[in-house]
C-alpha cells in the first residue's frame, strides 16, 4: 500500500490549473520568438508568417484556458481545443488546432492527468495532426509531433512526473527539428530548419519551463542547427534570387555604435541586392557587386571584419539558373540559344531564359560547330535559336538544319529584335506556339544603332567622315556627328517617337554608365512623351543600340 | 434552395453577385503586422490599397476551421446539401481548412468540398456556374458536375505592374522565371494546374493590353467573363467596352476588383481578364 501511495504521489498528477499555467508560459515564450520563427518560414510557401500564425492561435488558446468553466484537466483541455479550432490562423495554426483537439480527446473525462495520460493524449494529437493535412510532408511540424508522440509512448512508464516526460519530449523535439533539413530538400537549399517544427518545439519548451517553475524572462532562443545570422536567410534568399551576376559579397562587421540604417544606405549606392541586418555591435552584410574590394574597404573602416565570403556568381550562374527554373537535369519543353557579344547583352539574354549564349556579332560569326554544341547542351529536344545579326542568320539556319534535335531559327537580324523575341519565349510553351509568338515579336520593335564610320563616304545621302559617329534606323544611315549622344538624339528624331513608346538604350563601346545616364537625361527632355530605360549592353562596335517599341 | 454554395473571399465575387446568387463567402484574414481584418468584411478594397500604397506590408491567413464548421452547420439547417468551392490548394491552405471544417461539422447533409485549382474571379465564375445550377433546382450531384465542368473551362490572366507583391507574399510559384530579368516588363501571370505560371512579358502596358485582348479573343465564345482590376477601374471598364463586340457571352460581362486577399499578391495596378469558356455542345 505504502509503495502504491508513493508511486502515485511521485506521478504527481496535474490539473486544469496546471494546463493554464503551462500554456500561458508557452504563449509567452512563443511571443518572444515570433520573428525568429517567421524568418525560418520557407515551406510550403515562403511567406514568413508561421510564427505569427502560431502565436495568434496560441494566444487565443491560452485565453480560453483561463476562462474555461471547470477546473478539471478535461474541462480546460476542451476549452483550449474549441478555441484553437475557432481561432486557428494559417496552415501551422490549423495543425496546432488539431494537436489541441487530440490533447482534449486524450484527457477527456479526466480531472487530473499524469505522464501516461499525457503520452496517450499525444498519440491522439499526432493522429489528428496528420489527418489535418491533405498530403503530410515529413521534415515539418508533423514529424516533430510524431517523434514526440513516439518517445512519449515509449518512455511514459519510466517517467515519474509529467515534467520528466516533457523534458524528454523537448529534447526529442529539438533533435527532430535539427534533422528537418535532411528530410525536406527545400529547407536544405534555404539553409534553415522547419519553421512550424521550431515553433512547436518553442511551445513544448514553454510548457516545460512553466511546469518546472523556470520563470525566467522569455527570450528568443538560438535556432537549432542554424547560426543566428542564417535564421534571416529568407531575406537573403529573396535577395539572392534576384540578382545573379557579379560577386556575392558577405561579411560581418563587429564594432561599437554601428549605424545599421546608415550602412545600408551607403551600400545601396555601391551594390545591388543589399541586405544589412544587425545591431550596434554586429552587422551582417550581403550585397551583389562588381567590386567586392570597395565593400570590404568600407566595412573595414567601420569595425572588425569576419565571416567574409566572396562568391563569383557568374561561375555559379548555371547552377543558379537551373535551380531557378526547376530541378537540375529537368528538361524544358523548349530551350533557347542566343548569339550575342558583350557581357551585358549576354547576361540580358540569360536573364530572359536563354540556356546558352554563343559569342558572336558583327565581324564575329560563330561557327556551325559552336552552334551545334550549344544546341546539344540544351536541356530540351526542342531548341530555338536567335542569330540577332543579319550576317549570322545563314549560319544559324544551317546549324539548325544539321542538328539531331529539332532546332529552329527565329530570324532576328538585330539585338533589339532578338530581345523582343526572347521576351516572348517561354520554357513551358509548346514548340510551335513558342516559335510563332517569338516570330511575331520580331516586328514589334524598331532598331536604332550608333556606330563609328570606318571610312569617309556618303551613305544613304548622309555625308560622313572617317571616325565620325553615324546613326542608323534599321539598316539606313540617317545621321552623323562627333558625339554618340547627339547622334543618337538625331537618329531617334528621324526614327520618330510616338506617345508612350518605350526606348531601351543599350550602351556599349566607348561609353561608361555616367556618360550614358546623362545622354539619357537629355533624351528624356527632348522626347518627353516617350519612356526610356538604360541597360549596360557592353557590346563592341556600337556606342548605342536602341529599341523603340 | 436545396443545394447551398460556399466559396472564400479569394473568389473576388462582387457582393451583389454573391448575394443575388445566394453564395456564402467565407473570408480569409488580411493582416498588416498584427492588425487583423476579415477580407472584404472589415477591410474594404479602397482602404486596403490605400495602406498598400502607403508602404504597409499585408499578409493573408486562411479562415479558421471553425469558420467553416459554423457556416456549414448554419447552412445545413435549411439546405439539403452543400457544395463548397475554393481557391487552389497549391496557393492557399483555405481548401484544407474547409475540408477539416466539413469533417468536423455536425451536419447530416452531404458536403462536397472542391479544389478549383483557380483563384480570383476565375474561381468566382466557377462558383457562379454552380450557384446558377443550384438555383435551377439541380441535384447535389448535378451541381458538383456543373462545377467540375466549369473548372475545365475557366481561364484567367493578369497583367501586374510589379512582381514585388507576388514575390513578397511567397506565391511566385512557377513564375520564378520572371525574376532576375535585367529588363523591365509588365509580368503577365495566371494559374495553370493550380499553380502560378508566367504567361507573357510585354515591355509596356499598351502591349500588355493588346495581349489581354488576344487572350480574350482566344477564349471566346464565353459562358461568362469578367474584367479585373486592383486600382484602375476606368481602364478595366474601357477594356470591357472594347471587348463586348469581340467576345460573345451568355452572361452579361462585368468588372470586378481584386479584393484585399488577392491584392496582397497582385498589388496595385493589376489588370486581368477571366473567361469561363462556353461549353461545347455535347
Amino acid at each position: 500500500m505504502a509503495r502504491k501511495a508513493k508511486a502515485s504521489l511521485a506521478r504527481a498528477a496535474l490539473t486544469g490549473a496546471s494546463l493554464r499555467a503551462m500554456f500561458a508560459g508557452a504563449a509567452k515564450l512563443l511571443e518572444a520568438n515570433v520573428e525568429q520563427v517567421n524568418a525560418l518560414n520557407v515551406f510550403p510557401v515562403p511567406d514568413g508568417d508561421t510564427g505569427t500564425n502560431m502565436f495568434l492561435t496560441l494566444r487565443e488558446v491560452s485565453k480560453a484556458a483561463c476562462t474555461a468553466r471547470g477546473d478539471s484537466a478535461s474541462d480546460v483541455a476542451r476549452a483550449m481545443a474549441d478555441s484553437a479550432l475557432r481561432q486557428a490562423r494559417g496552415n501551422s495554426g490549423v495543425i496546432l488546432s488539431q494537436f489541441f483537439k487530440g490533447i482534449a480527446e486524450g484527457l477527456d473525462g479526466k480531472a487530473e492527468f499524469d505522464a501516461i495520460d499525457l503520452a496517450g493524449a499525444l498519440q491522439s494529437a499526432r493522429d489528428y495532426s496528420y489527418q489535418a493535412v491533405g498530403k503530410p510532408v515529413e521534415g515539418t511540424m508533423l514529424t516533430v509531433i510524431r517523434r514526440v508522440a513516439e518517445v512519449a509512448h515509449e518512455d511514459a512508464a519510466s517517467c515519474a512526473t509529467v515534467l520528466e516526460l516533457l523534458t524528454r519530449a523537448c529534447a526529442v523535439a529539438k533533435e527532430t527539428v535539427e534533422a528537418t533539413p535532411s528530410m525536406l530538400p527545400v529547407l536544405r537549399q534555404a539553409g534553415v530548419v522547419d519553421a512550424g517544427g521550431w515553433g512547436l518545439y518553442i511551445v513544448l519548451e514553454g510548457v516545460r519551463r512553466a511546469l518546472a517553475g523556470e520563470s525566467t524572462v522569455p527570450a528568443a532562443l538560438p535556432v537549432a542547427g542554424v547560426n543566428g545570422a542564417v535564421a534571416l536567410s529568407r531575406e537573403f534568399l529573396a535577395a539572392v534570387e534576384h540578382e545573379l551576376y557579379g560577386y556575392c559579397t558577405q561579411l560581418l562587421i563587429s564594432g561599437r555604435g554601428l549605424d545599421v540604417e546608415g550602412i545600408r544606405g551607403r551600400l545601396m549606392g555601391m551594390a545591388r541586392s543589399v541586405v544589412v541586418v544587425g545591431d550596434g555591435a554586429a552587422v551582417k552584410v550581403h550585397a551583389h557587386t562588381d567590386d567586392p574590394g570597395a565593400i570590404l574597404t568600407f566595412g573595414a573602416s567601420l569595425g572588425h571584419l569576419s565571416q567574409v565570403k566572396v562568391d563569383d556568381m557568374d561561375a555559379q550562374r548555371q547552377g543558379f539558373s537551373a535551380m531557378h527554373r526547376g530541378k537540375q537535369g529537368e528538361t524544358k519543353a523548349v530551350a533557347l540559344v542566343a548569339v550575342a557579344s558583350g557581357d551585358g547583352l549576354r547576361r540580358l539574354f540569360e536573364s530572359l531564359g536563354a540556356d546558352v549564349v554563343v559569342d558572336g556579332g558583327d565581324t564575329m560569326n560563330p561557327s556551325v560547330e559552336q552552334l551545334l554544341d550549344a544546341i546539344q547542351s540544351c536541356p530540351s529536344q526542342n531548341v530555338i535559336l536567335l542569330p540577332n545579326n543579319k550576317n549570322i542568320v545563314p549560319t544559324v539556319v544551317q546549324a539548325a538544319g544539321m542538328a539531331t534535335k529539332s532546332a529552329k531559327a527565329v530570324a532576328s537580324t538585330t539585338i533589339p529584335q532578338g530581345i523582343a523575341a526572347a521576351l516572348s519565349y517561354g520554357a513551358e510553351k509548346e514548340f510551335d506556339a513558342c516559335l510563332s509568338d517569338m516570330g511575331a515579336a520580331l516586328g514589334t520593335v524598331k532598331t536604332v544603332r550608333v556606330t563609328e564610320a570606318t571610312r569617309s563616304v556618303t551613305l544613304d545621302g548622309v555625308e560622313v567622315k572617317k571616325g565620325q559617329k553615324i546613326g542608323l534606323v534599321e539598316e539606313s544611315v540617317v545621321a552623323a556627328g562627333e558625339e554618340a549622344g547627339p547622334v543618337l538624339r538625331a537618329t531617334l528624331e528621324k526614327a520618330g517617337l510616338d506617345e508612350g513608346q518605350l526606348v531601351t538604350l543599350y550602351w556599349g563601346k566607348g561609353l561608361d554608365g555616367s556618360c550614358a545616364l546623362s545622354d539619357m537625361e537629355i533624351l528624356k527632355e527632348a522626347f518627353p512623351r516617350a519612356e526610356f530605360e538604360l541597360v549596360n549592353g557592353g557590346q563592341a562596335h556600337y556606342s548605342y543600340i536602341a529599341s523603340i517599341e | 434552395m436545396p443545394v447551398k454554395i460556399v466559396t472564400d473571399s479569394l473568389a473576388d465575387l462582387p457582393q451583389d453577385v454573391a448575394k443575388s446568387l445566394g453564395i456564402e463567402v467565407v473570408p480569409l484574414f488580411v493582416r498588416f503586422g498584427t492588425e487583423e481584418f476579415k477580407d472584404r468584411v472589415s477591410l474594404s478594397a479602397d482602404e486596403f490599397y490605400r495602406r498598400l500604397l502607403s508602404g504597409q506590408t499585408p499578409s493573408t491567413a486562411v479562415p479558421a476551421v471553425g469558420e467553416f464548421v459554423e457556416v456549414y452547420e448554419r447552412l445545413a439547417n435549411n439546405g439539403d446539401s452543400i457544395v463548397s468551392i475554393h481557391v487552389s490548394s497549391k496557393v492557399s491552405g483555405t481548401f484544407n481548412s474547409a475540408v477539416q471544417g466539413a469533417k468536423q461539422a455536425s451536419v447530416k447533409c452531404p458536403i462536397e468540398v472542391m479544389d478549383s485549382l483557380q483563384a480570383s474571379i476565375a474561381l468566382g465564375l466557377i462558383v457562379m456556374a454552380a450557384a446558377k445550377s443550384a438555383m435551377r433546382g439541380d441535384t447535389h450531384a448535378e451541381v458538383v458536375q456543373v462545377a467540375k465542368g466549369a473548372m475545365e473551362r475557366s481561364q484567367c490572366v493578369t497583367m501586374l505592374d510589379t512582381l514585388e507583391y507576388l514575390e513578397k507574399g511567397g506565391r511566385i510559384g512557377k513564375a520564378q522565371a520572371l525574376l532576375g530579368s535585367l529588363l523591365s516588363f509588365k509580368p503577365m501571370i495566371g494559374l495553370r494546374d493550380g499553380e502560378v505560371h508566367a504567361f507573357d512579358r510585354p515591355r509596356t502596358r499598351a502591349k500588355g493590353l493588346a495581349r489581354l485582348r488576344q487572350y480574350a479573343a482566344e477564349w471566346s465564345p464565353a459562358e461568362g467573363y469578367c474584367l479585373m482590376h486592383s486600382t484602375t477601374p476606368d481602364e478595366a471598364q474601357k477594356l470591357l467596352d472594347e471587348l463586348r463586340s469581340s467576345i460573345s457571352s451568355q452572361w452579361p460581362p462585368f468588372v470586378a476588383r481584386y479584393g484585399p486577399g488577392l491584392g496582397t499578391y497582385v498589388g496595385p495596378g493589376a489588370l486581368g481578364i477571366a473567361v469561363l469558356r462556353a461549353a461545347r455542345p455535347a
